[in-house]
């Protein structure tokens, strides 16, 4: 048992150093042999996933230093990173402007999403107006309004932050409303037969019960924050990543466009995963844990 | 005197007549209870005592706070045990501290103590509706208005349950109105049983159950006891057919 795990081990180190070979059958064949190996190695499908994305950049270094595909096509990972550290005095203040237009278009979205359902829960006619026109903000595609809202409301901060609130209120107030229509009114009524006030009921029972529909929704949306920026600033800006990213496509230089990219995927999962880190600690009650 | 006056009660629930012309009286300080099969508008009636739906005909209750308990007890899912309990004192204006302390003092006589910091989805079904009852009694009601309060505790806690109750009883003088179909409940725990037939729901029959106070387990082995079961019962399925 324990020679076999040596032999593994071994097998795992030989095919490794043969992937660095100067032959690209070689290096392509042994790449593909030892995720064979390390799929039969293993077995914990959490570390596995995490295996995933090393591998899956290594085999896009494998084929790129081979030249499989031209570099100015697709650059290797290891320029890739060394783009972003040489860079990252233009790429930085890039960065700053679209998180900055991020985060205050999305908390502006988290608002305007939750009074928009507030409005809609007050009377079946406001929903009835509302709704429909709510629909059809999200089957515009924002890459289409975009131009037309920069068109109107300039270069400025404003339009972006109008763009970004467009791709990310709709599952907030869809969500909040869900929490408001489900509250359990037998709650309600053990409350109300203690004549509680109207601010008691909305405290102890409708407000927390919404909060995780609430969080649940900002959970959806969280990654179209940042792309909501991104397809603004594509569209006309000043700074950002969006215009980075364009900049650099337009000079053909495609380590950058790669280097920003892979910035924007970053942030954008760091939300969604804080998200749903937020999410999680709210709900946990749910299971009884403490 | 009477705590509770019922004449001519008509409930609507959703727009169909779920309960037809019912009425009886609750003197102050006795314990009644509604019987009948499932789906006869028992639990309409009891929300329309407790001002939760709109009535017609007359009702006539006690002023100031009552002790709602509905079906599935119901406690909020998203605070601890405590701060559930708390929250009928706090409503009422009474400060965390004095509500704390009330709180964790009756925990032990509910099997609860050491549960206060668990969350409700963590409480085993009979912990559940403990909790729930406790609940119920610390809105300091005159009259507590139980919608099945024992259906989803096993029959050895339902018991116990019972006797708790009936000992609350001699402490505090409160009335109750419970709705159940468990006839044996009914008879140990009322003074008066009021019957409710099929759809919409009108009145059978008032029984009145003259046990001596307090009742104890051997209560329930007595004759009258078992005499007063058969008598109900009978009333019941004898509307069945």
């Amino acid at each position: 048992m324990k020679s076999l795990k040596v032999v593994e081990i071994v097998l795992t180190v030989g095919l490794f150093t043969f992937t660095l070979s100067k032959s690209t059958i070689v290096s392509v064949v042994s790449f593909f042999a030892l995720v064979i190996l390390l799929v039969r190695l293993v077995r914990n499908s959490q570390i596995l996933k995490g295996v995933s994305f090393i591998l899956f950049l290594y085999l896009w270094q494998i084929i790129s230093s081979h030249k499989l595909v031209p570099s100015y096509i697709l650059p290797t990972p290891s320029k890739i990173l060394g783009i972003i550290i040489t860079q990252s005095n233009v790429i930085l203040p890039n960065l700053f402007a679209t998180l900055e237009v991020t985060f205050i278009g999305f908390f502006l979205s988290i608002l305007f999403g939750i009074i928009l359902a507030l409005l809609m829960h007050i009377t079946r006619p406001i929903e009835d107006l509302i709704y429909p026109i709510a629909v059809i903000t999200q089957s515009t595609p924002t890459i289409a309004i975009a131009p037309l809202i920069i068109l109107w409301l300039g270069f400025g901060m404003l339009p972006k932050i109008v763009v970004v609130i467009w791709a990310t209120f709709f599952p907030i107030t869809v969500n909040t409303l869900l929490g408001l229509r489900t509250v359990d009114t037998d709650m309600i009524d053990v409350l109300k037969a203690i004549s509680a006030k109207k601010r008691d009921i909305f405290k102890y029972v409708i407000f927390p019960h919404t909060l995780s529909y609430i969080i649940t929704g900002i959970e959806i949306s969280s990654p179209y924050a940042i792309l909501g920026t991104l397809t603004a600033e594509w569209m006309g800006t000043t700074v950002g990543m969006g215009l980075y990213i364009r900049r650099s496509f337009s000079s053909f230089r495609l380590d950058q466009v790669f280097a920003g990219t892979i910035i924007i995927i970053l942030f954008s999962l760091l939300m969604w995963g804080s998200a749903t880190i937020l999410r999680q600690r709210f709900t946990r009650y749910l299971g009884g844990e403490k | 005197m009477q705590e509770v006056i019922v004449n001519g009660v008509k409930v609507y629930y959703e727009g169909f007549l779920a309960v037809n012309n019912v009425s009886f009286t609750l003197p102050k300080g006795s314990y009644l209870s509604i019987i009948g099969p499932s789906g006869c508008g028992k639990t309409s009636l009891l929300k329309a005592i407790a001002g939760l739906l709109p009535y017609e005909g007359y009702i006539l209750r006690p002023e100031g706070p009552l002790g709602y308990m509905p079906q599935k007890g119901v406690l909020l899912p998203w605070y601890t045990l405590l701060k559930n309990l708390e929250i009928p004192l706090l409503i009422r204006g009474i400060n965390e501290i004095e509500a704390r302390k009330r709180v964790l003092d009756l925990l032990p006589k509910f099997g609860l103590k050491g549960f206060e910091n668990h969350f409700p989805n963590a409480l085993s079904g009979g912990m559940y509706q403990r909790a729930a009852l406790l609940r119920t009694l610390l809105t300091d009601s005159e009259l507590l208005l139980l919608d099945e309060p024992f259906g989803a505790v096993d029959a050895l806690n339902r018991r116990k349950l019972w006797l708790y109750l009936e000992n609350m009883r001699q402490k505090f003088n409160f009335s109750t109105i419970m709705v159940t179909h468990d006839v044996e409940e009914a008879v140990f725990l009322s003074d008066i049983i009021v019957i409710i037939h099929k759809y919409p729901g009108e009145l059978k029959e008032i029984v009145q159950i003259d046990l001596p106070h307090p009742r104890t387990l051997q209560t329930i082995s007595t004759d009258e006891f078992s005499s007063k079961v058969e008598y109900v019962l009978e009333k019941i399925i004898e509307e069945n057919n």
